[in-house]
């Protein structure tokens, strides 16, 4: 952290030898630096290691001496952000400064409050300045704070014109805090040295430093950043990794520590994003391509390029890993072209505190308990989030796509038995599309929104979205710790009295092209990859890389339940996954999804009548499917 | 004597040729590899049904038959595109002289700065903020300003409306064709001769309006054709703007150009056999056109 140092606590074989490690202080600098632990006046500390045996040096991470501030500043973060609710509940996201919205004489205590949270925060911003000897870029934004609430306690009238101020700034002071917990270090290496013997030097000579970036510049010509871990058999499995850098190391490890000593199969592993399709369509691309999803496995396998697997050994038994439907994003024509590796399905996420200050107790079960709802919501300036596809309309159903939530509750699906046509005209499919529609045009949910911010504003106290939306807050907003969570997503009531909460879901998968030569070694490699054990290992390996945010949506069922999700959050993720229906992708899906936003938007942008216009593009929808099938067939 | 002579003129005459070559080779290289060849093939593609896995088979002239008479979208595209290349083609090539007139009054150092301001839209990748600025939700800054001065109650879907797309496309379009054609304009406008304006002045030219047109834009020839051929193709070729500002595919195919119909089914539906037809079509109207335009402005004299 820019002019703070990181702290950490050194432990010699599990005791801290003295008090001075207990927080050796390693100051900001953006060169080599070496850090000597020394006592106050300046001497070396030695640490006596006995000889003969070895030793384990542990290095913790502590708040150090910037802790007491931090204490200080959490409590007055969460008061700070209660009362931005609720002045945001009575002058709304955008105030009208025509309006006198007297914040002052609905909440009395708020000038009393500002003037002491602005007293504390001066009192802090001291601290921190006693500590580094200057004011950081840190202690300006403590200071831009205590300034704006002073501004606020003076004029209580304009408090809704500083209202954007306060959010900026209370999201400042946040995310600073969160970046201290980090207390961020890179260490190149230890030394340790006895008494008669120098530290190296660190301080690096100008010209041994160009001859370095000469040297390392002309090495990156050479050097192939795509292959992550080769082979040098000729028939090795070339296997693509669809996503980054971290992921592929992930799977290279488990690959060369647990497949290929077992198996005897060389792997070659290589990171490939996009241009999977294209390599395979010109006859370059790899044996096994991995993580790749939305509609390009059943586009593939409709064209003849990737190997048929359920009629493969073993294919019963690994497809017991996963959840019931799961393989019907990889289905074409009868046959099961990929194997799932991730599977990501929505869920209702809801502010807790915003709801009981609305004066909402019960969580909606229901799409019909959810629109009672809004009333109470939009009063207080509040909206609910759904799920509506942005402008790129891909080929797959989105999970969570308010539509295919009500059909699938409905029990229906979007085509017929044979897929030769949709189900749209039937009358469930009308009134759920008129029901979808409504809620936006009746009801004023709103099209678009950033479901991050408004979450994390509170603004969107309900928001619909797959359930790795967790991830990220629990990253990137944890002044929210403890404020939200979720559940199930909202279900419609079937006549024998049952409330059916399916959903949708996505995912990406592992598919064998059929130019491969070694098809077994390649099924073989899959059915590892995709067994619960690796799916576990793998997912620890990714989350111990990225940290939460980089949390695996694995699709195998056990795997899921071994990662770190609390009891109480599994058992929700399960419960929803169980109910889980697919939609399937088949050639002609682009024109299902595109020609259902075009009917949605015509109906809620030009108020059209939603049964005219749904029952209009499903004419083109159905004559698209034919045409499609016409087209394959030959 | 005289056989010498020509002799040394011919072997002047043969190494210049060969170094001029040699400076050509390497643009002509990519030129002819990854222009000239791609065009000559697509033409033959276009008569096959070439789905880019299996081996084309020749279907003679069905794809060119469901392109014009069965292809609802393809008309339509046809429609978006006339009227996109008339608003954004010569709106945005007088826009190009106009500016580049204006820039040319200013003094030196203004000149270079004014210029990258204009060119830079046409290099960065203007999407996002562009997103950003015509926003459905509230917080778009379109949306938030006409809320604020009480035009609008709530917010518009400015790039999911079918009726507000096409503007909103061909806006983007104009701020970003300042490109290779302003700057050949630009370039042509420092390249006058001087005394030709006083040769004006002398023989009775009396208003700005009356140099522009006697010398200014007869001395501008070449750039100005060059400037009309660079904006022809673009209008005609628009297709990444509306794809990246309102999505693909547009709500109703509101801004669906010809382009972007052939990218549809050459990417998304996996036909490249009639995206090819589209491309081949497309091609000769282009074609067409500026052989049209050439002859305009080579008679303007």
């Amino acid at each position: 952290m820019r002019g703070f140092n990181s702290a950490r606590r050194i432990s010699i074989d599990g005791e801290v030898p003295c008090s001075e490690f207990e927080n050796v202080r390693f100051s900001y600098d953006n060169d080599w630096q070496n850090v000597i632990p020394q006592t106050d006046e300046g001497e070396d500390i030695y640490v006596y290691l006995t000889a003969g045996e070895g030793h384990n040096i542990t290095m913790e991470a502590v708040p150090g001496d910037i802790g007491e501030p931090m204490r200080k500043l959490e409590p007055i973060v969460d008061e700070l952000n209660e009362y931005y609710r609720r002045i945001l509940m009575i002058t709304g996201p955008s105030p009208d400064k025509y309006t006198d919205y007297n914040v002052d004489r609905v909440i009395p205590e708020i000038t009393g409050d500002f003037k002491d949270i602005s007293g504390r925060l001066k009192e802090i911003k001291k601290s921190i300045e006693d500590l580094t000897g200057f004011t950081g870029s840190e202690a300006a934004g403590i200071e831009r704070m205590y300034v704006i609430l002073d501004k606020c306690t003076e004029k209580p009238a304009r408090i809704p014109m500083y209202l954007s101020q306060l959010k900026d700034n209370i999201a400042a002071i946040s995310s600073w805090m969160r970046d201290y917990r980090d207390q961020p270090l890179e260490i190149d290496y230890i030394e340790i040295a006895s008494a008669d013997a120098e530290f190296s030097q660190v301080k690096e000579n100008f010209f041994s430093s160009l001859a370095f970036g000469a040297k390392a510049f002309i090495a990156s010509f050479k050097q192939d950043y795509s292959l992550v871990s080769g082979s040098e058999k000729k028939d090795a499995l070339t296997v693509w990794v669809s996503l980054g850098r971290d992921q592929a190391l992930a799977v290279k490890e488990l690959v060369e520590s647990e497949f290929t000593p077992v198996y005897d199969i060389p792997v070659n592993i290589s990171i490939v994003q996009g241009g999977v399709v294209e390599a395979a369509l010109a006859g370059k691309g790899p044996d096994v391509a991995l993580f790749l999803g939305g509609e390009f496995p059943v586009n593939l396998a409709a064209r003849g390029l990737l190997e048929r697997l359920d009629e493969k050994d073993g294919f019963e038994e690994a497809k017991q890993n996963f959840q019931e439907e799961a393989m019907t994003q990889y289905t074409y024509d009868g046959g099961v072209y990929g194997m799932p590796l991730s599977q990501s399905f929505p869920v209702m996420f809801y502010r807790k505190d915003i709801l009981t200050e609305a004066g909402i107790t019960t969580l909606p079960e229901t799409w019909d308990d959810l629109v009672e709802m809004m009333p109470a919501l939009q009063r207080n300036n509040l909206h609910a989030g759904l799920v509506l596809p942005s402008s790129n309309i891909s080929a797959s159903t989105e999970p969570g796509h308010t539509f295919a939530l009500l059909m699938l509750q409905n029990g229906l699906g979007y085509y017929n038995d044979d897929m030769t046509a949709t189900t749209f005209d039937s009358v469930s499919a009308v009134q759920s599309f008129e029901k979808w529609t409504d809620l936006y045009t009746d009801y004023r949910f709103e099209q678009v929104y950033d479901p991050f911010s408004r979450f994390r504003d509170g603004t969107y106290p309900i928001v619909i979205q797959n359930y790795t939306f967790c991830n990220q807050l629990k990253s990137a907003a944890p002044e929210l710790n403890g404020l939200w969570g979720f559940t199930l997503v909202p279900g419609t009531e079937l006549p024998d009295g049952t409330v059916s909460h399916a959903a949708n879901s996505a995912g990406s998968g592992a598919v064998v092209f059929t130019k491969t030569k070694n098809k077994d070694d390649a099924w073989q490699f899959l059915k590892w990859f995709t067994s619960t054990e690796v799916q576990s290992e793998y997912g620890t390996l990714v989350e111990g890389l990225l940290g939460t945010m980089g949390r695996y949506d694995t699709a195998n069922t056990e795997a899921l339940s071994n990662l770190s999700w609390t009891p109480a959050e599994l058992k929700i993720l399960e419960t929803q996954r169980d109910e889980l229906k697919e939609i399937p992708v088949i050639p002609a899906s682009y024109a299902v999804t595109r020609n259902i936003m075009t009917a949605f938007r015509e109906t809620v942008n030009s108020h059209r009548n939603p049964r005219d216009t749904i029952m209009w593009y499903n004419r083109d929808i159905n004559t698209e499917i034919k045409r499609k099938l016409k087209d394959l067939a030959e | 004597m005289k056989p010498e002579k020509n002799r040394k003129k011919r072997s002047y005459n043969r190494s210049e040729s060969i170094e001029c070559w040699l400076m050509l080779a390497p643009f002509l290289a990519f030129f002819v590899l990854f222009t000239v060849i791609p065009v000559l093939i697509s033409l033959p593609v276009g008569f096959t049904d070439f789905d880019m896995i299996n081996m084309p088979h020749f279907t003679g002239l069905s794809n060119f038959k469901n392109l014009f008479l069965s292809d609802r979208i393809f008309i339509r595209s046809i429609r978006t595109t006339l009227i996109f290349a008339i608003f954004s083609g010569p709106v945005s090539y007088v826009l190009c002289f106009m500016l580049a007139w204006l820039i040319n009054e200013l003094p030196k150092h203004l000149k270079t700065v004014f210029t990258l301001i204009f060119y830079i839209p046409s290099m960065a990748s203007v999407y996002t903020v562009w997103q950003l600025i015509f926003s459905g939700d509230q917080y778009g800054y379109v949306n938030s300003v006409l809320m604020d001065l009480g035009i609008l109650t709530s917010a518009r879907q400015w790039l999911t409306d079918s009726r507000y797309i096409l503007f909103v496309v061909i806006l983007v379009q104009l701020w970003i064709s300042l490109g290779a054609g302003f700057l050949a304009l630009r370039a042509g406008f420092q390249n006058i001769d001087k005394s030709l304006y006083e040769a004006g002045a002398v023989e009775g030219i009396k208003n700005r309006w009356q140099e522009l047109v006697y010398i200014t834009v007869p001395a501008m020839k070449p750039q100005m054709l060059f400037a009309a051929v660079m904006q022809i193709v673009a209008a005609f070729t628009a297709d990444i703007v509306g794809r990246n500002l309102v999505g693909f595919p547009s709500t109703d195919y509101a801004a669906h150009t010809v382009m972007t119909h052939a990218y549809d089914y050459g990417w998304v539906r996996y036909e490249m056999g009639y995206s090819s037809a589209i491309c081949t079509v497309l091609f000769l109207v282009m074609y067409g056109v500026n052989k049209l335009i050439t002859r305009l402005l080579a008679q303007e004299d």
